[in-house]
């Protein structure tokens, strides 16, 4: 089992979400995959479509600061 | 240790926008993100899309243009806000602090790009400011990253090595309305003149658009030009959203009550450097009484016009000082100082001390009635109200205004009442050869002809006629000796009307 991590950080809804999926596509059944994002809409956003997606599934979402001590977003994603 | 010599000083840091159009496709990605990004509530925007489609069938194109805050390097809307809660930070972004937003709405009244709106939610003064709170922590605008075309770019306009210096100095670029003097930093890369030009796209019938309707109301502007439009390709509007005018007719109402008591002051006070017996009651207690009254009548609207009324005290406490607004709330304490210390002086039976308050009354009195010219200069996007002759109009106003409202009280001494009604007369008609001189002069400019238009035959023409009636009828009562009270009562009423026709009408006009 791998862990990905894939750095959307500044760039805004549905940027996050396309990039995850593109990501996701190209994983292992079992891999994970870590985003870090700086927009705060990006919370729901996974939640909706995790919901929905074929292969991905939503493990856990936290709230931290990164290097420069900016608000991010992280979401931990498992490929189906 | 020496320290490295550069050959060229870094130079501050200035941030510049450019919207290729070229490469825009009208989504609303921009206006979305915005709303998400900055919460900006429903009704109102800080960016969105206009459409305007051009041509005709078969030959035709949809031209889109990004429309938001221009980050002027010569903001008129800093300038005219009286407490620097618009201001500019070092890097160019103009910026606003909505604790000190006093909300009297002189920014959206000086913007010639109709970028400022009052947030319903929070009452204060608001527009684009370029993502600040992102740029400060190194991060693009919200507009800027979700763009799927990247037709919008950032950056320092002094890095000559930036994509955005390149684009500014190596590719032809566009401002908005340039005449305004104001020195945009957004600069549009292909923008269709008829998207540029508020008035060059023909408002389309019955104010339906692309997938919404044109709302209509008393404070809203509807958009394109409503007659034959400022362009001969044949330019429609196909999408705006609703843009509002800032003052209502509480600022209507305002520059009436004042020229009142600017007026009723002035006038007793030229009567008796003329001669006037400095005892008598039309000086001692009328001049003080009718325009302290007005004078209340006029702070109370200022203050009643406010979104934030609770912080009218900011104009005085921290005033900035290009304002007019500020600089004007100045000139009216000290003249509300001048007339409570007559009255005072009178009521403790010392005609001479009003008589040496005079020489301080009378500046303050005609700053009062004309400092509202600059004020309304100040509202750079409005044509109209850039006249050269407003001055001079609103002093002549003021006395015609005055020596109305006083009319009823010379009433009780005939030779008095002969003084003041031809007083009356003599500034009325010239007030009203004034507005003659302003309705019938050609205008400099397409929007300033709008505008005089909406005033004399548009949208105010019922105000603006029946003002100019009224008043000429006033000055025929007192020339075939009615009464007073009616001579005053026309006079009012139709300088009242024309105000309310002239403010407005010079707010009538589409900006965006």
């Amino acid at each position: 089992m791998a862990l990905r991590k894939l750095d959307v950080r500044g760039s805004k809804c549905p940027i996050p979400i396309v990039k995850a999926k593109k990501e996701i596509d190209a994983m292992a059944p079992g891999d994970q995959l870590e985003v870090t994002s700086t927009d705060a809409g990006s919370v729901p956003d996974f939640q909706g479509w995790t919901r929905t997606a074929k292969h991905a599934l939503l493990k856990e979402q936290h709230t931290g600061k990164d290097e420069t001590g900016r608000e991010v977003y992280i979401h931990l994603l498992e490929r189906k | 240790m020496a320290e490295p010599v550069s050959l060229r000083p870094a130079a501050p840091l200035r941030w510049a926008k450019v919207v290729d159009q070229t490469r825009c496709i009208g989504c609303h990605a921009c206006s979305t993100a915005c709303k998400s990004e900055n919460q900006v509530p429903l009704g109102v925007h800080r960016t969105y899309v206009k459409y305007v489609d051009v041509g005709r069938f078969p030959q035709t194109r949809r031209a889109f243009q990004v429309t938001r805050c221009n980050q002027c390097a010569e903001p008129p809307c800093v300038f005219s806000c009286p407490t620097a809660a618009m201001h500019q930070r070092a890097d160019g972004i103009v910026d606003f602090d909505k604790s000190i937003c006093i909300g009297c709405k002189a920014c959206i009244a000086a913007c010639p790009y109709d970028a400022i709106f009052i947030n319903p939610e929070d009452h204060s003064a608001e527009k684009c400011n370029f993502c600040a709170q992102r740029l400060d922590v190194g991060l693009e605008p919200a507009c800027v990253v979700v763009c799927p075309t990247e037709a919008i770019v950032v950056g320092d306009l002094n890095d000559g090595g930036s994509r955005l210096a390149e684009l500014v100095g190596r590719d032809v670029v566009a401002v908005r309305r340039p005449e305004k003097d104001t020195k945009p930093k957004l600069f549009y890369k292909g923008a269709h003149q008829a998207t540029l030009d508020p008035i060059a796209a023909r408002r389309p019938t019955g104010g339906i658009f692309l997938w919404s309707e044109q709302p209509a109301g008393p404070q809203l502007v509807a958009s394109g030009h409503p007659g034959s439009p400022n362009n001969a390709a044949s330019a429609m509007l196909a999408y705006d959203v609703a843009h509002r005018a800032p003052w209502d007719y509480r600022v209507s109402l305002y520059t009436w009550t004042k020229g009142i008591a600017a007026g009723a002051y002035l006038v007793p006070a030229l009567l008796v450097l003329t001669g006037l017996d400095p005892t008598s009651p039309l000086w001692l207690w009328a001049a003080p009484v009718v325009a302290g009254v007005a004078l209340s009548a006029t702070v109370g609207l200022l203050i009643g016009d406010l979104t934030h009324p609770a912080r009218f005290y900011l104009v005085l406490t921290r005033p900035q000082w290009r304002s007019w607004l500020a600089r004007g709330g100045v000139i009216l304490s000290l003249y509300g100082v001048v007339l409570a210390g007559h009255f005072l002086a009178a009521l403790a039976g010392r005609p001479d001390w009003p008589q040496a308050l005079l020489w301080a009354g009378l500046p303050l009195a005609v700053l009062s009635a004309v400092y509202t010219a600059w004020l309304f200069a100040q509202a750079k996007a409005r044509d109209l109200w850039q006249s050269p002759l407003l001055p001079p109009q609103l002093l002549v106003q003021a006395l015609a205004s005055g020596a109305a409202a006083l009319l009823p009280i010379a009433a009780s001494s005939p030779v008095l009442l002969r003084l003041v009604e031809g007083l009356a007369a003599a500034a009325t008609s010239v007030h009203l050869l004034l507005i003659a001189g302003e309705a019938t002069i050609a205008h400099a400019t397409a929007h300033a002809r709008l505008a005089a238009h909406e005033m004399t035959s548009g949208r105010y023409r019922w105000y603006f006629r029946s003002g100019v009636l009224l008043q000429g009828a006033g000055v025929l009562a007192a020339l075939t000796g009615s009464p007073a009270a009616l001579v005053a009562v026309l006079m009012l009423a139709g300088i009242l009307a024309y105000e309310h026709a002239f403010v407005q009408a010079g707010q009538a006009v589409p900006l965006a």
